[in-house]
């Protein structure tokens, strides 16, 4: 029996030999399991041909063209040496000036005829005019030093080299916040280079204990993940976990980015419906939530740094609110709460009026709405889903579209959002203005990715009130709250300090004066919890704030 | 000290369980309660509400006397040190008292949702909705609901406050007199057996092990008495003033007949419709609060590690006996006529007995950890 599936299968695998002329990559991996290789000596060898050989190995030089060797001799000397960079990746002056120059021209007079005396001390301490140096003794921290962007100095004889630093590539100039635009305020965001972006959020806050750790997170895509938190303020509790998640992250993914990336793998329940660290663009609120408490994870390829542990009441704030007066910015964080409510809601109270309220709705309105739906042939839950459906896919092609279309757009939009879909009797003109307001209410909440889980959610309730009505919205309203308030964010409860209450902390919705918020937030257990004087204003009759919560230790619970 | 697991179970802060306490004891002003109370005490069912309360005054003080005596012990945990192997039978008391006010209760909400706003659809759709909110709100633990608690409350009380804010034009002062209503004496007597309507109190008697400050246990409980009283007393008051008493005592559905005389400039009228959303946040903080001490004092009664698993099974058995009155007036009788009075009785006896023995038996609990 075995035997003729044997001859099956080997008829099988010959037909498919057979078949001529078609690309394919194969049917199993090129290279078998890797071979139990010994595993050579990570360390240089004195033997220059040898560091040559291994490095070469290592970048799959010469068909990889992007490693550039250069070999040369020690002044008048016969050491042979060489520097490797990794072409575009430098900065071409430093090497020739930094490296190539003083070696091979000012070397002569120091060392000599044959150079035998030669330590890498000296080269380092003498030769090599370079800021940043760093001894390198293993081919693994060679291999780094040299994808990191730096130059490496090996010379023959010696088990050591010198990796120089000369990073030095293009990127894109510090511009505008593309997301998160304000009108008052700092107007620069971050960018896809790592030091420019730690530079940005310590010329905001430039207290020397100010922390900046640096790992390498990705096996084979080596990205610097920059943490920084004020040393003093923020828990080291939460540090210590941030770093241990960075850590633990480390070199068991291949692959990782991006922020974007990085949040789904440090944060605290993967399956939530909610984003549980804010994505920010703009190094002024890193510097705001440093100063909190919070702790903020920059990364070398990303334009958005993780303020990490974030809060629900902090996806409704702005950089802004903090900037204009206390009346406005509370103006318009409740605008954006009362947005990110309609938002979610308003299609479905909608459905669940139209279909189980009627009553609710004053007699000319709802004959109003009636005479509107008269010509549509749809149910209410269908045509909702259409038009719902269709802004989904505007807003979607709207940032796929090359610009140079993008007016095409508008006009395509406003087809489908307009009169037209009236015309043809699809929808009823009311529904329009509710999709409009819906998405006009989506656009204002500040936060991309909890716009994005409203966006989600509100299908979830539109089904729930076609089914249900009021019953069905207060249904998903108290399974949301429920899912909400179990959710932690590096261990901080997320509707804190909402519930659980914490009354020190008066900048939730509304936005108090800023010499009222004398507390940094509880539920940060900061080190240092007196964010500033109780009377700053001390040359004014209202400037002494004596808050009501003071006998109970400030902002505890 | 408790044996449930503190990560499935969490630690409660002092406003969340008031809150949470005030919001289960005073959640049946959405139910059929100031009809009762009118129909005991006339004009005069404010008073019917204080003597319930001053009664129920009494027994929280001498449970609070008993935890006093065992820091960090739930009343079961009392029991097991002081009646011994009868401890069982008050741990099943509890059990059994809590599953019938979660049923019950249950049926109550879900039939005012069939009355109120859904009319067409089957009383086990709405009870199974209702259900499956309470084992995903129990799944996440006593922590999660007091958290609940603390977020809706506010908005609860500021709606109904609104509500009854807004009849003030429909309230009649004489409709108060006579003001000792069916007369003081026979109402004194009649009231003490409706005291258990704030028998939902006796749950700090297993949650308090929980609270991040023990200390502030009787504060605790006297504020939630205090404020569930206050909100009763001020529905009933209300009830009285706007309906009259024989009025009141004809309403099938009180609060949403309130909510119906509401009309303001022609526009803003027949806003019973929103009152969805307050009856359900109600009902699910108050019923997930009391399924919890379900599930608890089963998991405590038989030494069970956690309550998790027991959720799905205890939440069927309550949605079964949820069914099992015909009507709607036969669940609000059972509730108000057999529960309230008879059979929730044990809830208040039982911790001034556990109390008597220890004093008896010289039992003190030792420091709490």
């Amino acid at each position: 029996m075995a035997g003729i599936f044997r001859q099956l299968w080997h008829l099988f695998r010959h037909n498919r030999s057979t078949i001529p002329d078609t690309f394919s990559l194969g049917d199993r991996r090129p290279y078998g399991p890797d071979a139990e290789k010994p595993e050579p000596s990570d360390g240089l060898s004195p033997r220059l041909e040898e560091n040559l050989a291994r490095l070469r190995a290592i970048f799959v030089s010469p068909t990889n063209v992007d490693l550039i060797i250069r070999r040369f001799t020690l002044g008048s000397s016969h050491r042979q040496a060489f520097i490797a960079y990794l072409d575009g990746m430098t900065d071409r002056n430093a090497a020739n000036f930094g490296i190539l120059q003083p070696l091979m021209y000012l070397a002569s007079a120091a060392i000599g005829g044959s150079g035998e005396q030669l330590t890498m001390d000296y080269v380092e301490q003498a030769l090599l005019p370079g800021n940043q140096i760093k001894r390198v003794r293993t081919y693994t921290n060679l291999t780094q030093e040299i994808v990191g962007g730096s130059s490496v100095v090996v010379i023959d004889g010696l088990d050591q080299a010198v990796s120089v630093e000369t990073k030095g590539w293009e990127h894109r100039t510090i511009s505008e916040p593309k997301s998160e635009s304000v009108v008052r305020g700092p107007q620069e965001g971050f960018v896809e280079t790592l030091r420019p972006n730690t530079a940005a959020i310590r010329r905001q806050m430039r207290a020397p204990n100010l922390v900046t750790e640096i790992f390498t997170v990705g096996a084979r895509s080596r990205a610097d993940v920059a943490l920084m938190y004020l040393y003093g303020v923020a828990n080291p509790k939460l540090v210590k976990e941030v770093r241990r998640r960075v850590q633990a992250i480390g070199d068991k993914i291949d692959f990782v980015n991006d922020t974007g990336t990085l949040e789904q793998l440090i944060e605290d329940h993967p399956r939530a419906l909610v984003p549980q660290t804010i994505a920010t663009e703009r190094p002024d609120r890193c510097a705001a939530f440093l100063n909190e408490g919070h702790v903020i994870l920059v990364m070398g390829t990303s334009p958005f740094a993780l303020i990490i542990p974030a809060t629900f009441t902090m996806f409704i704030h702005t950089a802004e609110d903090y900037y204009l007066r206390w009346p406005y910015g509370s103006f318009v964080r409740v605008v954006r709460f009362f947005a990110g409510f309609i938002a979610l809601l308003l299609p479905a109270i909608y459905i669940a009026i139209v279909n189980y309220h009627q009553e609710m709705l004053p007699t000319d309105l709802l004959l109003a709405i009636a005479a509107a739906r008269e010509n549509v042939p749809f149910p209410a839950i269908v045509e909702v889903l259409i038009m719902e459906g269709s802004f989904e896919l505007i807003r979607e092609a709207g940032v796929r579209i090359p610009s140079v279309i993008g007016p095409t757009l508008g006009i395509v939009g406003a087809l489908i959002l307009g009169q037209a879909a009236v015309a043809a009797s699809i929808v009823s003109p009311i529904l329009i203005i509710i999709v409009a307001v819906t998405a006009l209410s989506s656009f204002a909440v500040p936060n991309y990715s909890a716009a994005f889980s409203l966006r989600v959610l509100r299908f979830v309730f539109i089904i729930l009130a076609a089914f249900l009505g009021f019953f069905g919205m207060a249904f998903g309203i108290t399974a949301l709250s429920v899912h909400l308030v179990s959710l932690k964010s590096f261990g901080v409860p997320f509707m804190s300090p909402i519930a659980p209450y914490r009354p020190g902390n008066t900048d939730r919705v509304s936005r108090p004066s800023i010499f009222r918020q004398p507390y940094r937030p509880w539920y940060l257990r900061p080190m240092d919890t007196i964010r500033q004087r109780l009377s700053i204003r001390n040359w004014s009759p209202d400037g002494t704030y004596q808050p009501e919560t003071e006998k109970e230790g400030g902002c505890q619970s | 000290m408790t044996d449930l697991n503190p990560t499935t179970v969490g630690r409660l802060g002092h406003r969340e369980t008031t809150l949470l306490l005030a919001v289960t004891i005073s959640a049946r002003i959405f139910l059929g309660f100031p009809r009762e109370m009118a129909r005991i005490g006339g004009t005069a069912s404010w008073l019917v509400v204080t003597f319930a309360f001053l009664v129920t005054l009494v027994a929280f003080i001498l449970m609070d006397t008993l935890l006093a005596r065992f820091p960090g012990e739930d009343l079961i945990g009392i029991a097991q040190k002081v009646a011994g192997p009868f401890s069982f039978l008050t741990g099943f008391i509890f059990f059994a008292s809590y599953l019938a006010i979660t049923a019950i209760v249950m049926r109550l909400f879900a039939e005012t949702f069939v009355i109120g706003v859904l009319p067409r659809t089957p009383i086990g759709v709405l009870t199974g909705l209702l259900l499956a909110l309470l084992i995903l709100a129990n799944y996440f633990g006593i922590e999660t609901i007091s958290r609940m608690a603390m977020l809706f409350t506010p908005y609860i009380l500021l709606f109904v406050l609104l509500v009854f804010l807004l009849t003030i034009p429909s309230m009649r002062i004489p409709n108060l007199m006579p003001l000792w209503g069916t007369g003081f004496a026979k109402i004194a007597w009649k009231s003490w057996a409706k005291s258990l309507i704030f028998a939902e109190i006796t749950l700090l008697g297993f949650i308090a092990p929980l609270l991040r400050e023990e200390s502030r246990r009787r504060k605790i409980g006297l504020s939630a008495l205090l404020v569930s009283f206050l909100i009763m007393v001020t529905t009933v008051i209300v009830f009285t003033l706007v309906f009259d008493y024989p009025g009141t005592k004809h309403l099938i559905f009180p609060i949403y007949h309130l909510a119906r005389q509401i009309s303001i400039a022609e526009f803003f009228q027949r806003v019973e419709a929103i009152f969805v959303f307050l009856w359900f946040f109600t009902a699910t903080i108050g019923l997930a609060a009391v399924f919890h001490g379900a599930t608890y004092t089963f998991a405590r009664t038989f030494s069970l590690p956690t309550h998790r698993p027991l959720l799905f099974p205890l939440g069927v058995l309550a949605y079964g006996l949820s069914l099992l009155p015909a009507s709607f007036a036969e669940a609000t009788r059972l509730d108000l006529e057999v529960l309230r009075v008879y059979a929730l009785l044990p809830l208040y006896l039982l911790p001034p007995l556990l109390l008597a023995l220890a004093l008896l038996r010289r039992q003190k609990g030792g420091k709490a950890n």
